[in-house]
């Protein structure tokens, strides 16, 4: 179960429990925004801060993902988990890298919203899922 | 890099899983530098030593490409 929510080391059930908890704020606040922003009329900064709020536990994500690289002492499982952010930070750049170039040129729309935050994830989840069934190859056990 | 570390584990009748938790790291990482897929940092390749009671060059075989004539 590592390509998803991190590696079987003492660092990677940390990473683990932290990212369960940055999911379960992130689906609270997004829910408790929707709802003042609907029963509320917020305008101007409160409008824009109340926005926003659901974005700080995404990004606490990759903060939690930058302390597991600087906690795992299982040197193979850092470079394998430093190898997967490569990965997504090379489909996202390319993702929008396209898109920019298309609009440019082709006069094609913008992305939907949140696309470059799914692309960044699905691709992190594809690369682990991708090593950890090499990684598993070749054992004796 | 070319390894003995498959044959050492094998003489002393060592699990991948029982060797990994000598060096501390995961089974993952033993089965990655016995396939040669993964090279160990130095620090790796002396715990590796010392819990063989080997050098470090009586364990991995460096391998030096032949020069193109």
């Amino acid at each position: 179960m590592g390509w998803w929510m991190g590696r079987s080391s003492r660092a990677g059930k940390r990473y683990r429990r932290r990212v369960l908890t940055a999911i379960t704020l992130y689906v609270a606040v997004l829910f408790s925004c929707l709802k003042l922003v609907k029963a509320v009329p917020l305008h101007g900064i409160a409008l824009y801060a109340a926005a926003a709020l659901p974005a700080i536990p995404v990004v606490a994500v990759l903060v939690i993902l930058a302390r597991y690289l600087q906690e795992e002492s299982d040197e193979y499982l850092r470079m394998l988990t430093a190898r997967s952010l490569l990965f997504a930070a090379g489909a996202l750049l390319a993702t929008t890298v396209v898109n920019d170039f298309l609009r440019v040129i082709a006069h094609a729309g913008a992305l939907m919203p949140f696309v470059g935050f799914i692309v960044f994830f699905v691709s992190f989840g594809i690369a682990n899922i991708v090593q950890d069934m090499v990684s598993s190859r070749d054992s004796d056990e | 890099m070319n390894n003995r570390l498959k044959a050492l584990r094998a003489e002393r009748g060592w699990s991948q899983q029982l060797l990994a938790d000598k060096l501390d790291v995961s089974r993952q990482s033993v089965n990655a530098i016995e396939t040669a897929r993964y090279d160990p940092s130095l620090p790796l390749a002396f715990k590796i030593s010392r819990v063989f009671g080997k050098t470090i060059e009586e364990i991995f075989i460096d391998v030096v490409p032949k020069k193109a004539k």
